[in-house]
């Protein structure tokens, strides 16, 4: 590469050039491993943030609040037509929040009427974001939580009303979360109310995609997204987003989930949805009964019934 | 020829890595992390290829490959690529581009722009032919042009910081950029 007629007389020149092969070589080889084998290699970075970016943390957050802080000042500016709108939009919610209030009421007593009890596996650790992707062409943040708080791989990442994405790589005090609008996140979702099963794929845009639906009629804008269980990634029923429809005719999430400002994230522990695979012993025989035998005992298992009844 | 210390060089040497970890310290600030329709220059490359052209002797190939593989790692690219790229473009910029005595800024700029979009280009090329997925072409386009279009300014800015550039080929330098 450096073949220089000045520097070859130079008893340095053919040990630098040696040191820029090795290096060239080295840095080739790093990128073919990581082709061959990326898990490896991602685990080999995760480390390398994880030793470096918590270091730089107490710089990051105050800087991070400055700049928020000016905007919030420029936002200041527009007060008086802020005002006006929240007072309007205060008119607007004051109407759901009675519709909510009773919702609230008749579910509750709903549910103490079937004593259900709700999921108690499902329950989250909260993270802070500490740095985001650093570049353009990836849609991921940092979070100040990781292994050491039990964090694994593939739990589902929301903000309080909607999905944000999934943890991909933790090291000892950080996880990376992969958002939804990454080109990299595919996630298996269902259309309700009309129960439509599609994969929702980020594009590097604000709206991810709607991929794979079995029948678009049905899909309008403003459905609502919600993930199913498939794949067992995720548990199922977190809100994606709604429906809408680009400009070119393609349907597009909206996300629920406030991506342009991303400051505490909820971690959901997620232990695997149980599959069930035999029918149980409860509700019908066990399939390995022969088939002939329970003919005869239904039969004199009838007889008794119907004799009972007819006493009674 | 005034002789560089080699304490200034060293000095300066830890410069050129503290600036380069301050702008990956701003790109990695959480500020916005909604998907944006553009890309942002990469101006961690102009500086390295800025420094190669001007004061070879501040930016050792060991440690502008120490710090393009640091931000390979911590930007989310592949690993290495990106690095191994950014090392091959500086040392062509260092050795074969005109030399920084004798050739004008604008000369100094169209060389450093075609390296920098080759190395884009290339970069994207073999990523292509991994069939590694890749974001959309408009937001490497416009990495590409805002990347060329501030070189100048980082070129200034340096030239302010660092003062005039070292002789390309004296003796001090050629010492000190032995390792």
């Amino acid at each position: 590469m450096a073949k220089d007629s000045g520097q070859t007389t130079d008893y340095a020149g053919p040990l630098r050039r040696l040191l820029l092969i090795v290096i060239c070589v080295a840095l080739f080889g790093l990128f073919l491993f990581w082709r061959i084998d990326s898990p490896r290699v991602e685990r080999l970075r995760a480390q390398v943030i994880d030793r470096l970016v918590p270091n730089m943390d107490w710089a990051m957050a105050p800087v991070t609040g400055l700049v928020n802080l000016g905007r919030d000042f420029q936002s200041y500016r527009r007060l008086a037509e802020q005002n006006q709108e929240l007072r309007s939009e205060l008119r607007q919610m004051q109407a759901w929040k009675e519709a909510a209030l009773q919702l609230e009421q008749e579910n509750a007593r709903l549910l103490d009427l079937n004593n259900v009890r709700l999921d108690p596996r499902l329950t989250y650790i909260t993270g802070v974001v500490m740095a985001d992707a650093g570049s353009p062409f990836r849609q991921s943040v940092l979070l100040n939580v990781g292994s050491r708080d039990g964090i694994v791989d593939g739990w589902a990442t929301m903000d309080g009303i909607g999905l944000v994405g999934r943890i991909s790589g933790t090291g000892r005090n950080s996880s990376r979360v992969l958002l939804i609008t990454d080109a990299a996140s595919v996630i298996p979702a269902i259309i309700q109310p009309s129960g439509q099963k599609a994969l929702v794929a980020g594009d590097n845009t604000n709206a991810p995609m709607i991929d794979f639906l079995e029948n678009r009629d049905l899909v309008r804008p403003n459905d609502r997204v919600v993930t199913t269980g498939d794949g067992k990634v995720f548990p199922a029923g977190l809100l994606i987003g709604h429906v809408v429809e680009d400009r070119a005719g393609n349907m597009r999430v909206r996300p629920s989930a406030d991506l342009s400002r991303l400051e505490y994230l909820r971690i959901l522990r997620h232990h695997g949805t149980e599959a069930i695979s035999d029918p149980g012993g409860l509700v019908a025989p066990a399939p390995a009964a022969p088939v002939e035998e329970p003919k005869p005992e239904t039969a004199e298992g009838a007889e008794p019934t119907a004799t009972e009844d007819g006493e009674g | 020829m005034e002789p560089i210390s080699p304490a200034r060089i060293w000095f300066f040497r830890f410069c050129y890595a503290g600036v380069a970890l301050l702008i990956l310290f701003a790109q990695l600030l959480p500020l916005d992390t909604a998907p944006r329709s553009w890309a942002a220059p990469d101006v961690l490359m102009c500086l390295t290829m800025a420094w190669c052209v001007r004061w070879p002797a501040y930016a050792p190939v060991w440690l502008v490959a120490l710090v393009a593989l640091i931000a390979d790692l911590l930007l989310q690219r592949p690993p290495g690529l990106m690095a191994l790229l950014i090392v091959a473009g500086s040392e062509y910029l260092r050795y074969r581009a005109t030399g920084p005595n004798q050739s004008g800024a604008v000369i100094e700029w169209m060389s450093a722009a075609l390296v920098m979009g080759a190395i884009f280009i290339v970069y994207r090329l073999v990523l292509g032919m991994l069939g590694v997925g890749q974001a959309q072409v408009g937001l490497m386009l416009t990495q590409i042009l805002g990347t060329i279009l501030v070189y100048p300014l980082v070129a200034l800015l340096c030239r302010v910081a660092l003062g005039d550039p070292a002789p390309v080929a004296s003796e001090t330098e050629r010492k000190a950029s032995r390792i």
